[in-house]
């Protein structure tokens, strides 16, 4: 019982406090450039494969949509991470 | 010097048999280069050829695109070269349990080397496939090579890279300095001593003791039950208690070493691991050079504090993205056996893996962590997957040479249907295929495939016949007849006829053009 009693206070301060605060808080967030980076790879992967296995589309095209649309997502994700912030 | 210990900590493994081929694959002088576009390899190369680098990527770029050989070598190069900047090289570190993100890169290039159709054949038809398949097993070892070391490195942290100074100088490259011997011929340290009297006082004393931390137990093991015999073997009995590592702080070196003295080049002195009797060899390490036994293992000193990482993706990413990527192969395989996919297994096995690395990128962002690693990996696998893509729509494999030639400047002239149905091929070079030879009928249609890599092709019709061709280009200009020029990119495809055929005339030939990069002319013959 006394064991418990002195060690509590410790506990508190060292796991509940200390590490989780300042480590959890600005980690959490999303990081935008990473996502929309992530989208891209996929896009791009989903492309290759298509085209790899015999499926014919505007490679042009597709280029120009997906750098305008991770331009789209970077803006929007940037824009609405810098309200959330500010906010 | 807390950072000290842990770069000091890398040089140390313990000395297997195959490091011995790791060193004679330095001895070749040839260095992956820093300035290097995905590996080093062409620069190390071109250095030590002495030409430009550009050179010898351009020959790799042919050797690509004939037949993925070169793609292939690459790969093994990459694995294999030394790194100029601290001469790490992969695959040894593969074997430690250290995985580099560009062991990877290297397994993809030599992947999609093997996946590249066979334009040339390597060693004959028969060759190929035995060759192929052969080199697909490696691979797949490979693969799970990667997926166990990566999960037991993971456990049980493997080395940074080998920055220290004087690694290159005493490590490997060069036999230890004469003059930095120590006076008594003692390849090896009292090591507690060594610990207990100079740690704090000299920093390179301090890297000498952390080198047993980084053993792990299995080696420590092997280690131990390797020198027993040493240990009792007369040499070695000098030292009064020479098996226990405590002991060994009586058991004095013949020629004391003053505490601040440096320590010799290499961990365990001029008999340095590098000198052909690796350090677990026989002879090398207590024989001639050590009359107090083997050194001993210190107790591990008290682990280095590590500094606080961003946090990355994590194992469980790495793990679920290689089980997942397995299957996708896995099961490709199977339904390419059983006969339900005809696809290009590799290029969709890699692809999935990177659409499957691309999700893991975007958790990773969601969970606010980065990417890392992954992103090194998807880099690598999209610069992979490309020229693989390219090369898949490539169906030309069966197709007979232009001129008997994959490369230069060639020409042709069938005079068969049968000959001009065999279709045509180049991997690059500047082509002309005249068909105003081939006989043509009212009644039926000759279809011509032609394949062309990179460089300009021209197809010469015969006067006033009823032709179609289909044109596919990567990038580059057509020109139909007497039209204009039509410049493209990106995969456009083109439909051209001639006047007959467009008035509706029964088609004589139809031409099927594919080519990658470069120029295609169509000239009406005389």
């Amino acid at each position: 019982m006394s064991e418990q009693y002195e060690n509590r206070p410790e506990e508190r301060e060292t796991a509940d406090v200390a590490p989780a605060a300042p480590a959890a808080t600005p980690d959490r967030r999303p990081r935008v450039a990473t996502v929309v980076w992530g989208l891209v790879v996929l896009a791009v992967a989903l492309g290759l494969m298509a085209l790899g296995n015999g499926l014919v589309f505007d490679v042009q095209l597709a280029v120009i949509l997906l750098v305008a649309g991770a331009g789209v997502a970077l803006l929007v994700g940037s824009l609405v991470g810098a309200r959330r912030r500010a906010g | 010097m807390a950072v000290m210990t842990q770069m000091h900590t890398g040089p140390q493994p313990p000395r297997r048999g195959t490091d011995a081929f790791f060193d004679s694959i330095r001895g070749i002088g040839i260095s992956r280069s820093t300035e290097r576009w995905i590996g080093g390899v062409a620069g190390g190369l071109a250095r030590r050829l002495g030409v430009d680098p550009l050179i010898v990527r351009g020959v790799l770029a042919v050797s690509i695109l004939v037949g993925g050989l070169g793609l292939v070598l690459y790969g093994i190069a990459w694995l294999l070269l030394p790194e100029e900047s601290d001469g790490r090289i992969h695959a040894q570190q593969l074997l430690r349990g250290d995985v580099d993100v560009a062991v990877l890169g290297a397994g993809a290039a030599i992947i999609s080397g093997l996946s590249v159709p066979s334009w040339v054949p390597w060693f004959g038809q028969g060759w190929a496939d035995w060759w192929r398949g052969f080199a697909w097993l490696a691979v797949l070892g490979l693969v799970v090579l990667v997926i166990v070391t990566a999960a037991r490195g993971r456990r049980r942290p493997t080395p940074p890279p080998w920055q220290q100074p004087g690694w290159q100088q005493q490590g490997w490259h060069q036999p230890p300095p004469p003059g930095a011997a120590p006076t008594a011929p003692h390849p090896t340290y009292p090591m507690g001593e060594t610990m207990s009297t100079t740690r704090e006082s000299v920093a390179d004393h301090d890297s000498d003791t952390t080198a047993t931390e980084v053993i792990d137990t299995e080696a420590t093991d092997t280690e131990a039950t390797e020198h027993d015999p040493d240990a009792a073997d007369p040499a070695s009995t000098d030292a009064p208690s020479s098996t226990g590592g405590t002991a060994e702080l009586g058991a004095a070196p013949t020629a004391p070493m003053p505490p601040v003295a440096p320590p010799p080049p290499g961990w365990n002195g001029g008999q340095g691991w590098n000198g052909g009797q690796g350090w677990n060899g026989g002879p090398g390490w207590n024989g001639p050079a050590g009359p107090t036994g083997p050194r001993q293992w210190a107790p591990p000193p008290p682990p280095a504090p590590r500094a606080t990482r961003e946090r990355g993706p994590g194992a469980a990413t790495w793990g679920v993205v290689s089980a997942l990527t397995l299957l996708v192969l896995a099961g490709l395989l199977y339904s390419e056996r059983v006969g339900w996919y005809h696809g290009p297994v590799a290029l969709t096995t890699l692809t999935a893996g990177l659409a499957l690395l691309g999700i893991a990128i975007v958790v990773t962002g969601l969970r606010g962590r980065r990417a890392g690693g992954v992103t090194a990996l998807a880099v690598i696998g999209l610069l992979v997957a490309m020229p693989m893509t390219a090369a898949a729509n490539w169906d030309g494999s069966d197709l007979q040479w232009i001129g008997g030639a994959a490369v230069g400047q060639v020409s042709q002239t069938p005079t068969s249907a049968a000959a001009a149905e065999d279709g045509f091929r180049l991997g690059a070079g500047d082509a002309t295929l005249d068909l105003t030879d081939v006989p043509l009928s009212t009644t039926t249609t000759v279809d011509v495939p032609v394949r062309i890599g990179a460089g300009t092709l021209t197809v010469i019709l015969p006067r006033d016949v009823s032709a179609t061709a289909h044109v596919e280009m990567g990038a580059g200009e057509v020109t139909w007849l007497d039209d204009a020029t039509l410049s493209n990119a990106g995969g456009t495809s083109h439909e051209f006829r001639t006047s007959q055929a467009a008035a509706g005339d029964h088609v004589q030939l139809a031409l099927d053009v594919r080519t990658g990069l470069g120029t295609v002319i169509f000239e009406e013959g005389n």
